[in-house]
C-alpha cells in the first residue's frame, strides 16, 4: 500500500487550490450585492465589506427608472427565454423522435445534416436575419427572438441520444396496435418518457436565452421590448445616465439574480446534465 | 414482411414530425445565409437616414476588409481567447483529476461543483458590466488592493492593452472553467478503474499516472473541448464590447471579429457586414467540419466512443 | 424631444420628421420673441424654419472649490477668481499655480472639450458633402490637453465624463479645482456627488463662452394632435409664468431672455443654495447673450464620441498622435462608410 503522506498533501493542496477559486467566483458577486445595498454616496466614499441598507431605496430607484425599465425588461426576458425553452424542447423532442421511430428516404441524409450545423454560430448569418426579419415586418418585436429555437440543432442532438438508451421501439409499435395515433403517441407516450431530458434542456435553452445579447440588439429597438441584456449594453452606452452607481449596481444585481435563484434550486439537474448531453450551447 | 409494409406506411409521419425543424431552420437560417452571401457583393449602407444602395461592386468588400484592420482583431479574437483558454483548460484538467481520484478526500465536492459552474450561467454583459465599475481607477479593487498595501498607486486596468485583455481573459476563464471541468470529470470516469489499479501495481505515481494514462485516453474529448472552445472564441463578442463599450480600447487592441462585425451592422452597412459574415461562415465551416468528423464518422479517434462512454458513466 | 448633440437629425428638411413650427400656428417672431436667438436658431433647418422649441438656454461656467481658491490664491471672491480664469492663456498660468500647491485645474481633458467642440468655425460634415473637416479648434484641444495632461494640471485617471472617476472627482477627497458646467450640471451633477456642506462651490465666467445641452421638442410630421403638441410647445417654451417655475424649482437658466436679464440684476430672486447663496444668474446672462453655436451637422454626435476616444489613448500614452489619427479615421468611416475622405488642419 503506498504511504498516505503524499496523499494527504495533496489532499490539502487541493482543498486550498479549491478555496481559492470558490473565492475567486463568488467575490465578485458579493461585492455586487454589498454596493446594491449602498447609496450612491456612501459608494463615493469607498470599499466596504458590509452591506448597506438602501437595498430597498436601490430598488426602488430601478423600478422607477423611466430609461432603463428593468422590471419591464425581465418581464420580457421571461416571455422570450420561457416561450424559447419551451418550443426548443418541444420541437427538439418531436425531430429527434422523427428521425428515431420512423424510417424513410432522406433520413440518414436530414440526421447528417442537422449534425454538420450543430455548432454553426449564428452571428454568421446575423445580416441576413436581420434583413429577413425587417422583410417580414417583425423587426423591434421579441417573435424573431423566440421562433427561430424550433431549430436547434444541439438540443436535437441531446433528444435523439437520450430516446436511443431509453425509448424501445416495441413500445411505439405497442401504441400503433392499441390504435393510437402518431401524434397522440409522442404526445401521450414519448414525451412522458423525455422528461428528465426535456427538463435539463429546458433549464438550458432559459439559461442561453435569457442571456442572449448579440442578435437581440440588433432585432429590438424600442425601450419597452428590450431584454435585460440590452438594457444592460444601453446602460454601459449611455454615459450621462452612469450617474447613480448605486442603481448601476442595484440593476445588474436584478439582472443576474433570476438566474442565480433558479441556479441555486436546480444546480443538481443542471451540472448532472452538462454531462448527460456533453454538448454545450 | 408485415413490418417491412407497416415502416414505409408510417414513413410521411418522420418527414412531418421533422418538418418544422427543417422549415424553422430553412427561413430563419439558411435565407439569410444566401441574403448574407448576396449583398457581400454589394455595395449597401445608409448615409444618415437616406440609404446607398444596392450598387454591385464584385469584390471590392472583401478586399477592402483584408486591407483593413480585419486582421488584427482577428489575431486580438485569438489572443483574447487563449489568454482565457488556457489557465480554463489547465485548472479543468487538475481539478477534474482531483475530484475523480477517490483517495483524495475532498470534502464538500457537490458544494465546489456548484460554486465554479455558477460563473458559466452568468449574463456575459452583466458580468462584464460588473468588471468594469469594479476594476475602474477609482473603484472597489483598486481600492481593496491598496488599503491591503499591495499597491500604491491606482492600477489603470482598462487603460492598457495588458489590464483589459486581462480582465477579459478572466472573466472568460471564471465564466468556462467548471463547465470544463464538469465535463472533463465525466471523461475521466469514463476511463475503466481497472486500468488506474494496474498502474497502481506497476508503481505509477499520481503525476505519470495522469500524463501518461489520463490524459492519452481522455484525448477525444480534450480535443473536442478545444475545438468547440476556439469556435466558441471565434465568436467572443459580449465580454469585450461591454467591457470597452464597444471601442476596445486602448488602441482598438481589444476589438474582436464580432465586435467589428456588429459596428458594421449598426451602421446599417450591410455590404461590409456581409463579406465578414462570409469569413466568418468559412472559417466556422471548417471547425464546424473538424468537429462533425470527430463525434460522427467511424471514430478515427476514437472522440465519439469516448464522448459516449463518458456520458453513460455520468448518468449512473 | 431630442438633445443639441443630435436635434439636427430631426430639424432636417430633407428628413422632414418635425413639422415646422409655423405649420402648427406658432410664430416664432411673436410667441417665442423672449428666446434666446441661438436656441431657435439650433432648432431650424438650413432654410432657416423652426421647427422645435426648447425650454433650456444652457450656458456654461466654471464652478469651483472655494477652500482650494483660499488655499492656493488668498481668496474665494467670484470676482477675482474670474480675472483669474478669464481666456485660455491667464487660465495656463493660474494652472501652474494651482499644481505648485498640488491641485488639479481641472478633472479631465473631456471636462475642457466642450469649449473648443463649440467653437468650431465649420460643421464636421456639410450636408451633402462625403469629406470630413476636423477643425482647427479640435486640434487645439488635442495639443492643449496633452500639454496640461503632461505638466499635471488635469487627474490622469479621470478618461472621461459620466463614469466613476469622474463622479470622484467633484467628492470632497478629490483634487480637483473647478468643473465646467451649466445650470443643469450643478443641479444635477455636482450636487449629488458632493459629499460636504452647501456653499463649498461658487461659479464664475468661464474662459471661453460655451453653451451645454439643451432639450428640444418637435412636433412629429404626421402626428393626430397638432393642437396638443403646439399647447405643449408653448407652455413648456414660451410661457413666461411656467419657465419661470422652472427656474425656482430646478436652478434651470431658462429660455426667457427678459426674465433671465432680471435674474441677473437682482440677488434676490434666485439665489443657489447650494452654492451658498450666490445668484449663479449673474453670471450666467452675460454668457447666454455671447454664445454663438458651432454649426451643426447629422453627424457631430458619432464625430465628438469617437475623436475623444482616439486621442484618449494618446493622452494616456497608448499610442502616437499620428496612430490617434488614424484611429479616429477607420472608427468614423465603420461609423459613417460615406465618408469619402478625412482633412486635418
Amino acid at each position: 500500500m503506498k504511504s498516505n503522506e503524499p496523499n494527504r498533501l495533496r489532499t490539502v493542496f487541493a482543498h486550498i487550490v479549491l478555496i481559492i477559486l470558490s473565492f475567486m467566483c463568488l467575490f465578485f458577486f458579493y461585492i455586487l450585492f454589498v454596493n446594491a445595498t449602498r447609496s450612491h454616496a456612501e459608494l463615493q466614499k469607498g470599499f466596504s465589506a458590509l452591506p448597506g441598507t438602501h437595498l430597498l431605496e436601490n430598488l426602488k430607484n430601478v423600478a422607477n427608472d423611466g430609461t432603463f425599465p428593468m422590471f419591464g425588461g425581465i418581464l420580457n426576458s421571461l416571455i422570450v427565454s420561457g416561450s424559447s425553452a419551451a418550443i426548443c424542447t418541444y420541437f427538439s423532442a418531436l425531430t429527434a423522435y422523427g428521425l428515431y421511430a420512423y424510417d424513410f428516404k432522406g433520413k440518414k441524409a436530414a440526421f447528417t445534416f442537422i449534425m454538420a450545423i450543430l455548432v454553426m454560430p449564428t452571428q454568421v448569418t446575423a445580416m441576413g436575419f436581420l434583413r429577413l426579419v425587417t422583410n417580414m415586418g417583425m423587426y423591434d418585436s421579441l417573435l424573431p427572438l423566440i421562433i427561430p429555437s424550433i431549430a436547434s440543432p444541439a438540443v436535437f442532438y441531446f433528444m435523439y441520444s437520450y430516446l436511443q438508451s431509453s425509448l424501445p421501439l416495441s413500445l411505439v409499435e405497442a401504441a400503433r396496435i392499441d390504435g393510437s395515433g402518431e401524434f397522440k403517441t409522442f404526445n401521450r407516450i414519448v414525451l412522458p418518457i423525455m422528461k428528465p431530458a426535456i427538463a435539463v434542456q429546458a433549464i438550458f435553452s432559459f439559461v442561453g436565452s435569457w442571456n442572449n445579447y448579440f442578435v437581440p440588439a440588433l432585432v429590438i429597438q424600442s425601450k419597452d421590448k428590450m431584454t435585460v441584456p440590452i438594457l444592460i449594453a444601453t446602460l454601459r452606452g449611455a454615459d450621462y445616465m452612469n450617474f447613480d452607481m448605486a442603481k448601476i449596481y442595484m440593476m445588474i444585481t436584478v439582472a443576474i439574480v433570476p438566474i442565480i435563484l433558479v441556479y441555486l434550486v436546480l444546480s443538481k439537474y443542471i451540472i448532472a446534465g452538462v454531462t448527460l448531453g456533453g454538448v454545450k450551447e | 414482411m408485415k413490418q417491412k409494409h407497416k415502416s414505409i406506411s408510417y414513413a410521411k409521419w418522420g418527414y412531418l414530425f421533422i418538418l418544422p425543424f427543417f422549415v424553422s431552420f430553412f427561413i430563419f437560417s439558411l435565407i439569410p445565409l444566401a441574403d448574407t452571401v448576396r449583398y457581400s457583393f454589394f455595395e449597401y449602407y445608409r448615409s444618415g437616414i437616406k440609404e446607398i444602395g444596392p450598387n454591385f461592386v464584385g469584390m471590392e468588400n472583401y478586399i477592402s476588409l483584408l486591407k483593413s484592420d480585419m486582421l488584427k482583431y482577428a489575431a486580438n479574437t485569438m489572443i483574447l481567447w487563449i489568454v482565457g483558454f488556457i489557465p480554463q483548460i489547465v485548472i479543468a484538467l487538475l481539478l477534474a483529476s482531483w475530484f475523480v481520484d477517490a483517495r483524495l478526500k475532498i470534502r464538500g465536492t457537490q458544494f465546489f461543483k456548484v460554486v465554479i459552474y455558477l460563473p458559466n450561467l452568468i449574463m456575459a454583459s452583466a458580468f462584464a458590466m460588473l468588471f468594469f465599475t469594479m476594476f475602474s481607477t477609482n473603484g472597489p479593487i483598486n481600492s481593496i488592493l491598496m488599503s491591503i498595501g499591495l499597491i500604491h498607486q491606482p492600477i489603470d486596468f482598462l487603460g492598457t492593452v495588458y489590464g483589459t485583455r486581462s480582465l477579459v481573459g478572466l472573466m472568460n476563464f471564471l465564466m468556462w472553467f467548471g463547465n470544463t471541468t464538469i465535463m472533463l470529470m465525466a471523461a475521466i470516469m469514463g476511463i475503466s478503474p481497472d486500468i488506474f489499479e494496474a498502474s497502481e501495481l506497476d508503481g505509477c505515481n499520481s503525476v505519470q499516472r495522469f500524463f501518461r494514462i489520463t490524459l492519452p485516453l481522455i484525448r477525444p474529448i480534450l480535443a473536442y473541448t478545444l475545438i468547440t472552445s476556439i469556435i466558441g472564441g471565434l465568436q467572443m463578442f459580449d465580454v469585450p464590447q461591454i467591457l470597452t463599450n464597444g471601442q476596445g480600447s486602448p488602441d482598438r487592441t481589444s476589438m474582436t471579429l464580432i465586435m467589428f462585425l456588429n459596428s458594421h451592422l449598426k451602421s446599417k452597412n450591410y455590404g461590409m457586414a456581409g463579406a465578414l459574415s462570409v469569413y466568418l461562415f468559412i472559417v466556422s465551416g471548417i471547425l464546424c467540419f473538424i468537429v462533425y468528423r470527430m463525434t460522427n464518422n467511424d471514430d478515427p479517434d476514437g472522440s465519439k466512443a469516448a464522448v459516449k462512454k463518458a456520458r453513460k458513466k455520468a448518468r449512473r | 424631444m431630442s438633445e443639441t448633440d443630435y436635434v439636427f437629425k430631426y430639424t432636417d428638411a430633407d428628413a422632414d420628421v418635425a413639422m415646422p413650427l409655423t405649420d402648427l400656428g406658432i410664430d416664432p417672431q411673436k410667441d417665442l420673441a423672449d428666446q434666446y436667438e441661438f436656441t431657435k436658431v439650433t432648432a431650424s433647418d438650413a432654410n432657416g424654419v423652426q421647427r422645435g422649441s426648447t425650454w433650456q438656454c444652457c450656458p456654461g461656467l466654471l464652478v469651483y472649490r472655494r477652500d482650494i481658491a483660499k488655499d492656493v490664491f488668498g481668496t474665494d471672491d467670484p470676482e477675482k477668481i474670474g480675472a483669474k480664469v478669464k481666456d485660455w492663456d491667464t487660465m495656463k498660468a493660474t494652472a501652474a499655480e494651482l499644481k505648485k500647491k498640488g491641485y488639479y485645474t481641472f478633472s479631465s481633458y473631456a471636462d475642457t472639450f466642450r469649449l473648443y467642440g463649440n467653437s468650431i468655425s465649420q460643421p464636421w460634415m456639410g450636408t451633402g458633402e462625403t469629406v470630413l473637416k476636423v477643425d482647427q479648434n479640435i486640434m487645439d484641444w488635442v495639443s492643449d490637453s496633452k500639454e496640461w495632461l503632461d505638466a499635471g494640471y488635469l487627474n490622469k485617471t479621470v478618461k472621461g465624463q459620466w463614469n466613476d472617476d469622474w463622479n470622484k472627482a467633484m467628492s470632497s477627497e478629490s483634487k480637483v479645482f473647478a468643473f465646467l458646467f451649466p445650470a443643469w450640471g450643478i443641479d444635477f451633477t455636482l450636487k449629488p456627488n458632493w459629499d460636504g456642506e452647501d456653499g463649498a462651490w461658487a461659479v464664475t465666467n468661464p474662459p471661453q463662452e460655451y453653451n451645454w445641452g439643451g432639450s428640444y421638442i418637435h412636433a412629429c410630421t404626421g402626428t393626430d394632435n397638432p393642437k396638443y403638441v403646439k399647447d405643449i410647445i408653448l407652455a413648456m417654451t414660451a410661457d413666461a409664468d411656467n419657465l419661470a417655475k422652472i427656474t425656482q424649482k430646478y436652478g434651470e437658466f431658462t429660455n426667457a431672455r427678459s426674465s433671465m436679464q432680471e435674474a441677473a440684476q437682482n440677488d434676490k430672486l434666485y439665489p443657489s443654495e447650494f452654492l451658498g447663496g450666490q445668484n449663479a444668474y449673474k453670471y450666467f446672462a452675460p454668457v447666454a447673450e455671447h454664445i454663438k453655436m458651432a454649426p451643426l451637422s447629422a453627424y457631430d454626435q458619432g464625430c465628438v464620441e469617437l475623436i475623444q476616444n482616439s486621442f484618449s489613448d494618446y493622452f494616456q500614452g497608448q499610442v502616437d498622435f499620428d496612430k490617434a489619427k488614424s484611429n479616429f479615421e477607420t472608427a468614423i468611416r465603420e461609423r459613417y462608410p460615406e465618408i469619402t475622405e478625412i482633412q486635418w488642419p
